[in-house]
Order: C-alpha cells, then structure tokens, then sequence
C-alpha cells in the first residue's frame, strides 16, 4: 500500500487538507490531487479529511485503537500518545500518568483524529494524554498546533456527548545543553548549528539558545569535547548488527529480533566515536539510515551525517573494516529499510 | 591557530610497532581542526583496531590536556596518567610533541603533520596559512595583509608582473594544456594591500620603501626572554 493517498470516490473537495498541509503537497482544482514527492507522509491531512476520503499505510485510527485494546484488557484506563520528536521513553510520563498507562510513540500528533477521542472512550480509556512538540519545535511546522486545537475540540466534544474523558496537554522538546565546564571554546557548535543557536558567550564558553535550538544534535554528535549533551537515545554493543535510524526516515520499525536498533532525532546526531566503540566491541555490521538530503526535516542534518560517516568509512577502510559501515537513504514514502537490514 | 592534518594510520601504525599499550593525548588548546576527547578517543580505537586486524593487537586509551605547549600543564597533567603506558601518541602539533618528549619518560610520537599558523574559513572548509613568525611584523603598512604568507614570493614592494585580474599567477593548475591561463585559484596579496590602503586613504603607504627582510631576526633556534 502506499504510505498516503487520496481516494478520489470520497473525497467531497472541501480543501481543507489543502490548507492544512505545511508543504504544498495538496493541489486543489478540479480534482485534489497529492504530489507524492512534496509530502513528507505526516498525515495532517490524513486526520483532517471529514470524508476519509485520505488514506494512509501508518498510524491510522484503527491501528491506534487496536494498539491500546490490549491494555484496556487488563484494566488500564490512561492512555498517552506523544510525539517521537520530543519523547524518548515511556518513564518520562510516570509523574502525570500514573504508573500504567498505554503508550503510543507517533510521528507527529497532528495525525490524531478527532474520531479516535469518542472511541477511545467507548473503548474505555478515560484519560489521554497528548504530548506534541512545543510549536516552535514541531517538525512538520502545523502539526503541534493543530494536535492541540483538536485536543481542545475533543474536550468540548466529549463534555457536550456526556462522556467523561480527561484531555491533559503536555508540550515536550529536547534540545541540546553545553556543559560549561568542559567546553574548550573551539567554535565547532557554532560552525556547525544549522539554526544559528550558539554563540560563544564573552568568556569563550558556548551557550545555546533555547529559542533558537530545533535539537537536531548535530553539534552533540561533533563537539571535539564531548561537552554538548541531549537528551537521546544511547546505546550499548549487543547484537552483530546495529541500526541506527534517523527517527523520521522510517515509520514501520519492526526490524528482525537480531538487530538492535537506535532511533535518533536526526541522522546528523549519529556520534561516530559511539559507533566506533561498538565495532569494537563486537558489531559486525553497522547500518546508518537517514533521510534523502531533501526531506531532512532538520535542515542539513542528513548531509552532515554523510561527511561524518564517508571519512570514518575512509578510516575503517585504512584498518581493514571499510565494509563494517553503510548509509542507506530512506523514506517513509518508499519502505526498503527492512530489506535492506535483511540484505 | 596552528593547524595540522593528521597523518595516516598505517603510518601511525608503523612506528608504533614495537609498543603494546599506548595512551593517546589531544590538546585542546590551538591546534584546528580541534583535537580533544573525540579525536583522541576516535584515534585510540581506531590504532587499537588496525593493531588487531595487523595481528599484533595493542591496549589504547585516549585523555586530554588543555594545552601541550606547556611544561607545567603537561607534567601535572600527564605525570599521573602514564603509569604502564609503553609510548605516547599525540594529537598535539609538533610543538606538543616536543615538550611531551622533552618532559615524560616515555616515547612520544606525533599523530600529525604540523601545517602552519592560519585562519579558518568555516563556510568553505578551508584553513589559510596567515603568518609566519619573521620577527618584524609588517600588517602595519599593508592594511592588515601579510605579504610574507600571502605572497607567493614573498615580495615585499608591490606586486610582480604575475599579478592578473587580482589573482596570483602562482596556483596549483595556473594553465591548461595549451598554456592558457585555467582558474587562478589565490588572490594577489599585493593587489589586496593595494586596494585595502585605497579604502583607508593610505596610499602613501604603499609609496613607501620597505627595506629588505633581517634574515638574522628569523633564524633559528629562537628565543624570547
């Protein structure tokens, strides 16, 4: 199937996807018609079609509410659905939800419908918890915003029906912090930002601009210091093979049991002494995907990722292991990422 | 900055050849691109792999020092840290390297080729030689370019006839097959003195006779007190 499309025997061209859509995916005319290569599959439109006339291979509202069936079997009544973009793991919900709670790890809350409140709570769950992104973090640029209008219409929707849901609104973002004290004023963060969030404060030492940081982790992944942290996926050498993904470059993330995968906000994050580390420590095979330069949602993370890894490929090449690392370019539009693992 | 170009590793791994446990030393301080706990981290693995692969495998670990130019910075630094290490590689330049063999007990061996004393140019990638160390510093004069580096001769009154659309004749593919002029690729130094002191209404500057350069002051070994 293909990731979206429009069914045309729906679709009552009311363009509101085509107002809705961040990229200028949707024409509207006689016919709406989706260029495939100007989407970047984050089903806004998806959820803001009245008619389903949209239909989309992830994340639609049927597989949400089959992936929270099960915990309402046994009993649990809180379900959180945050964005990837700005949640790394479940434990982080612990303080507002509960100790059990069904999660469901989304790429953008955006393509939340508003059906799937009312059915959630015919289904039982009476409190969710939606987590986008702060707006200005957002990664599909609308999708924060209007996940939290709709949130609002749900509440008001689900009041005037008589059901009792509780709605929580947590906004969430991860971005990168300089530890102070070992920052050795080299200016590597600043050449590298994409976003022109750092500057080096009158002492020499690099301060990021919260405002201004979109968490793409590039300067994380260079800082000759190791002084820049973010919060992030980390990962220890365990199984002979080892993905590491660009969390936007592939939705279906079932992989086979013998891989170990590493999801990162951006292929620009990959820190190539980490992979270093676990080739050494007895991977055998280390596969880099990332998103096609073009569709990197943040900025040139994608091309930064690619210098990183061809001059640690000419490296390993010079110590015997050049074919130990590989880059494959992906897309949510075209699955191969599970082929390729398996090749 | 000084700035260096790391040397290949089967090179590096060649001299290390006799040594077992090696500890590899960045220096924060100047040296560009930087060479810190990643560089020496990464360099550490990649020796400790390439030993192994070669089949004499070797132990590495990787530390840094804020800078290796200085004795007493070193000593405290590195004394501690050295205990069963059989040599020392350092990503340091070579004035490092020097002061590392002078003060520790241990071999040391430079991970890098020293360059020269430059600016970075970030958005190209590059790094620019910029200053020699001559002694007698002439920026004064020059509108803040130095016709010591820049020139390609060194001249130090005015451009020579190599001079054409404000670039150096001198440049890595300066003609094609036929001995036409192809891309010239540097900028004449000269025509950028001339047209800074223009802007700075300083022309009188460049009228004025500049005396041939004091080998003497730039020979060495030298020292400052």
């Amino acid at each position: 199937m293909e990731a979206i499309r429009i069914n045309q025997d729906y679709c009552g061209k009311c363009s509101f996807c085509y107002s809705v859509c961040p990229f200028e995916a949707i024409s509207s005319g006689e016919e709406i018609k989706l260029d495939i290569d100007k989407c970047r599959v984050c089903g806004i439109c998806y959820s803001t079609c009245p008619s389903n006339a949209i239909e989309t291979a992830y994340y639609t509202t049927d597989w949400m509410i089959d992936a929270v069936r099960p915990s309402v079997k046994e009993g649990i009544k809180t379900a959180v659905i945050a964005c990837r973009g700005s949640t790394l793991s479940k434990n982080e919900f612990d303080s507002v939800a509960g100790k059990k709670f069904a999660m469901l790890k989304l790429p953008c809350v955006g393509r939340v419908e508003l059906d799937f409140f009312p059915r959630a709570a015919e289904l039982g769950i009476d409190r969710i918890i939606i987590a986008p992104c702060e707006d200005d973090f957002c990664r599909f640029e609308v999708g924060a915003k209007i996940a939290a209008a709709r949130a609002e219409w749900a509440r008001a929707l689900l009041k005037d029906t008589g059901q009792h849901q509780e709605i929580i609104l947590l906004r969430k973002a991860i971005r990168a912090e300089v530890d102070r004290n070992k920052c050795i004023s080299c200016g590597t963060c600043i050449a590298v930002c994409p976003y022109e969030a750092v500057n080096l404060e009158t002492p020499g030492i690099a301060r990021i601009d919260t405002q201004k940081c979109m968490g793409c982790g590039s300067c994380v992944a260079e800082c000759p210091a190791l002084a820049i942290e973010m919060r992030m996926n980390r990962w220890e050498a365990g199984k002979p093979t080892l993905l590491i993904e660009c969390q936007w470059c592939e939705y279906d993330t079932e992989m086979p049991k013998e891989v170990q995968v590493v999801e990162l906000p951006c292929s620009g994050a990959i820190d190539t002494l980490q992979v270093l580390k676990s080739l050494r420590s007895g991977t055998s095979r280390v596969l880099v995907a990332a998103c096609k330069q073009e569709e990197c949602k943040l900025e040139e993370g994608s091309k930064r990722a690619e210098k990183r890894i061809s001059s640690l490929v000419e490296q390993l090449k010079k110590v015997g292991m050049g074919d130990a690392v590989r880059v494959v370019y992906t897309s949510p539009k075209e699955p191969i990422l599970r082929m390729e693992v398996k090749a | 900055m000084i700035v260096t170009k790391q040397k290949k590793i089967e090179e590096i791994l060649g001299f290390l050849g006799p040594y077992k446990k090696i500890l590899v030393v960045g220096c924060d301080g100047c040296t560009q691109p930087p060479r810190s706990t990643r560089e020496a981290d990464t360099l550490a693995l990649l020796v400790e792999m390439g030993s192994k692969v070669g089949g004499a495998a070797k132990k590495c670990s990787a530390t840094t020092v804020v800078k290796q130019c200085d004795n007493q910075i070193v000593a405290s630094a590195l004394n501690p840290q050295i205990v069963g290490y059989d040599a020392i590689l350092s990503l340091a330049c070579g004035i490092g390297v020097q002061v590392l063999a002078e003060i520790l007990p241990v071999p040391v061996y430079p991970a890098q080729d020293t360059m020269f004393m430059g600016s970075q140019e970030r958005e190209l990638g590059t790094m620019d030689e910029r200053c020699k160390g001559c002694g007698e510093c002439v920026l004064y004069r020059t509108a803040g370019v130095c016709p010591v580096t820049r020139c390609a001769k060194g001249l130090m009154n005015g451009p020579c006839g190599g001079c054409f659309k404000g670039k150096c004749e001198v440049t890595e593919e300066s003609r094609d097959e036929k001995g036409n002029v192809k891309i010239l690729t540097h900028d004449c130094a000269w025509y950028q003195i001339y047209e800074g002191l223009k802007k700075m209404n300083r022309l009188d500057l460049f009228r004025t006779y500049t005396p041939p350069k004091s080998r003497l002051i730039s020979t060495p070994p030298r020292q400052v007190r």
